[in-house]
């Protein structure tokens, strides 16, 4: 899928505008290996105002939406951000779309 | 012209002179401020003059609605009630969920407003267009769960909506609160306060007429569309949320570093697994409710089934229980927070309030400003469980001398005891706060001081500090940097903005959960909603007015009551004592920097930064002439 594909996705989800650096952190963090969360929230705190892991939860989801990302299983975790009182929760890689979307946020 | 949304009639109860009479619903209030909290504040402004005693026949305590409650709305059976708060003096009103309010504007009415106090204790009956003061003596001194059920039986039907007050309203408690349908509270400001001294012990509500709506087939899709954003754009919160509700929160804010320990000592709790929702859902929740049209459900009911307290069961039960029971008072144990938390709705006692109270009492003891002379004998070392139960019941009862102390709230028991107790109150105006520390949420611990009511966790939208990316930061609020927890910048934009959706939400009636997670919900909902069930055309910039003059009206009142910028900071512990343990451990909130986000706060509401007193230009762009001109008679411009 092209840019423009890309565009046309992140409008339908009324998303335009709201996709930057914090995508971009994420993507990076998923683009070579599996990650959950709690793990990627662990590198990128204290980097462009993410202070909580929720942020990074809503920034995953939003990339889910606009098919950046997919699930590829699931990992023990402390954070419980999951489901609470779960001791799992899911593991992402980023998608051939969200490539574009990296090289495009990088740019 | 025929009427959408709202019923159009203010019904107003003489409780001293045992009379009603209704009046036409002023159709400039309805556009200017909405509803519910909007109306209230209005009218508490125009009729409760500065210096009132809150507990005399001189306050008003009124009820009010929105002009979606009772529809299918999503989350439309709230209601907001208000007086003269007992517990700060000034502004006061609480918020409650449920399905008394659409039984309410059922019945025809939007709002009702009680004066005067009753010889004898009474309750209300409306019934559509019936209305009755009956005798309650014979229920006066029940708790609230048996008054709901004696009151249903004086009207013989076992279905009716009830609110009403339980011993610690009677009492004139100021931790007390309004109950309704059991365990849903309006529960800040010692509202239960006030109706005890009306001797008013409950009003039992049947309405049968519905409410007329502009345009159903559009109100119908907003509702289903903006419920799928909902679970769509806060997908996370909402899955746990409806699973769970917010006893959550423990172990939310335990993970974030926020969770008040210890009276706010610290920020983390050795023991919070044990009383998470792991614990709880697994041994004791055996079920889900929900208020009126709600799409969350998050209302666990429980039931405590051996042991020594078997047969307790409460519903609703929420983190300020099961964390304000337990983490706070340094007491890991689940099934005293939870009993602790049902004694609260049978006592008609607000969680936070009464558990902060407790959490000052036991940090007292422990530094050796109270003795077990002040507490009748009781032993509050951290952590000791039946001191903790004991305490409310003595509280709610107003039992021996330390019952009457707790009874004042933290704040004037602090003041009474003096050798320093004052320092260990974390209240502001009087009012405790919530559950989430100030030092790990700068704008939310800001949110808390500027609060018109005292501090209060509920005030603003605060909570997209840590929920919103950075970049919905930037495009909704203006900062990117909003988004830092940790950092001071563009707080007092977030605030100013988010007190102002909150205002709205409060007037409109909807709950704070259904607008929690997506901007889209502040910016585009309300005034839809509004323009189909009201048929007039509404835009986001007249509903952010609305919610401007609200916040204002209220600043108002209290700059009336001699309350201004030094009243709109947080207690001392946050700004001198670094979180000392901890994944937040260090974290602090410097008042100088606190200062800076007050002077821009100020900026944006139109308040003096040297007073803290509205000014008389923005009341005037805001409409409210009647407001400026009562101020500057009374030299509290700004």
């Amino acid at each position: 899928m092209s840019k423009s594909d890309l565009d046309a996705i992140i409008r339908k989800e009324k998303l335009d505008g709201l996709i930057g650096k914090t995508h971009m952190m994420i993507l990076e963090q998923v683009s070579q290996v599996d990650k959950q969360p709690q793990e990627i929230f662990d590198i990128v705190k204290g980097k462009h105002e993410v202070s909580s892991f929720t942020q990074v939860l809503r920034a995953i989801d939003q990339l889910k939406r606009i098919s950046c990302v997919t699930v590829t299983g699931e990992k023990t975790t402390t954070l419980g951000s999951s489901d609470f009182g779960s001791k799992t929760e899911p593991t992402y890689k980023i998608s051939e779309l969200g490539r574009t979307l990296l090289n495009d946020l990088k740019k | 012209m025929e009427l959408y949304g709202w019923a159009g009639k203010i019904l107003r109860v003489d409780l001293s002179k045992e009379t009603f009479k209704t009046q036409p619903l002023p159709t400039d209030m309805m556009t200017s401020l909405i509803g519910g909290r909007g109306f209230n504040s209005k009218i508490l402004y125009d009729e409760v003059a500065p210096g009132t005693d809150p507990l005399g026949p001189d306050n008003k305590l009124i009820f009010g609605t929105g002009p979606v409650t009772g529809t299918i709305v999503s989350t439309s059976g709230r209601f907001t009630v208000t007086a003269k708060s007992p517990t700060t003096d000034a502004f006061g009103d609480a918020n409650a969920g449920g399905h008394w309010g659409g039984e309410l504007k059922w019945a025809g009415y939007d709002v009702i407003v009680f004066e005067g106090a009753a010889k004898k204790p009474v309750f209300l009956w409306i019934d559509d267009d019936q209305i009755e003061l009956r005798n309650a003596e014979h229920i006066w001194g029940l708790d609230y769960f048996k008054t709901t059920e004696e009151v249903q039986k004086d009207v013989g039907d076992m279905d009716i909506s009830v609110a009403g007050i339980g011993p610690a309203g009677e009492r004139l408690v100021y931790t007390s609160c309004v109950m309704n349908e059991y365990t849903r509270a309006a529960a800040k400001c010692g509202m239960g306060a006030v109706m005890g001294s009306k001797r008013l012990k409950a009003i039992a509500v049947r309405g049968t007429k519905g409410v007329k709506v502009a345009k159903p087939g559009e109100l119908f899709k907003i509702v289903e569309e903006y419920i799928e954003i909902l679970k769509r754009e806060d997908r996370w919160f909402y899955e746990n949320f409806s699973k769970y509700g917010t006893p959550m929160f423990v172990d939310q804010y335990q993970q974030l570093g926020a969770l008040p320990t210890r009276n706010w000592r610290e920020t983390c709790y050795e023991e919070a697994e044990k009383v998470g929702v792991g614990p709880f859902y697994k041994k004791y929740v055996k079920k889900k409710r929900a208020c009126q049209s709600c799409p969350y459900h998050c209302s666990p009911y429980f039931t405590i089934d051996e042991g020594r307290f078997a047969g307790t069961w409460d519903d609703g039960t929420e983190y300020e229980a099961t964390g304000g029971f337990s983490s706070k008072v340094g007491c890991g144990d689940l099934e005293v927070a939870l009993v602790g938390g049902a004694w609260c709705d049978k006592f008609g006692l607000d969680y936070i309030n009464c558990a902060d109270t407790i959490a000052w009492a036991f940090e007292c003891y422990n530094e050796g400003i109270l003795t077990k002379e002040d507490t009748d004998g009781l032993d509050l070392k951290w952590g000791n469980a039946d001191a903790v139960l004991e305490c409310i019941r003595r509280m709610a009862y107003k039992e021996g001398k330390f019952g009457e102390l707790l009874a004042l709230g933290s704040r004037k028991a602090g003041r009474k005891v003096g050798k320093g107790a004052e320092y260990y109150s974390i209240t502001i105006k009087g009012q405790q706060m919530g559950m989430m520390d100030p030092r790990v949420f700068h704008a939310w611990g800001f949110a808390y001081g500027v609060s018109t009511r005292g501090g209060d966790h509920l005030r603003s939208h605060a909570v997209c500090e840590y929920m919103f990316t950075p970049e919905e930061m930037e495009k909704y609020v203006g900062s990117r940097k909003a988004a830092d927890r940790f950092g001071f910048e563009g707080k007092g934009k977030l605030i100013f903005w988010t007190e102002n959706i909150r205002a709205l939400n409060d007037s409109i009636e909807n709950c704070k959960y259904f607008f929690r997670g997506s901007p889209r919900l502040w910016t585009e909902y309300p005034h839809k909603v509004l323009s189909a069930v009201t048929g007039l055309d509404w835009t986001y910039e007249m509903t952010f007015a609305a919610g401007q003059r609200i916040n204002l009206i209220e600043r108002a009142y209290n700059a009336r009551e001699g309350l201004g910028r030094k009243d709109d900071y947080l207690p001392e512990r946050f700004y001198k004592e670094l979180v000392p343990t901890g994944p937040t451990k260090g974290a602090s909130f410097p008042r100088e920097q606190y200062d800076k986000i007050l002077d821009e706060y100020y900026e944006m509401r139109g308040v003096d930064k040297k007073t803290g007193y509205p000014k008389k230009e923005k009341l005037l762009e805001l409409g409210l002439a009647d407001i400026a001109a009562d101020l500057e008679k009374r030299r509290k411009l700004g």
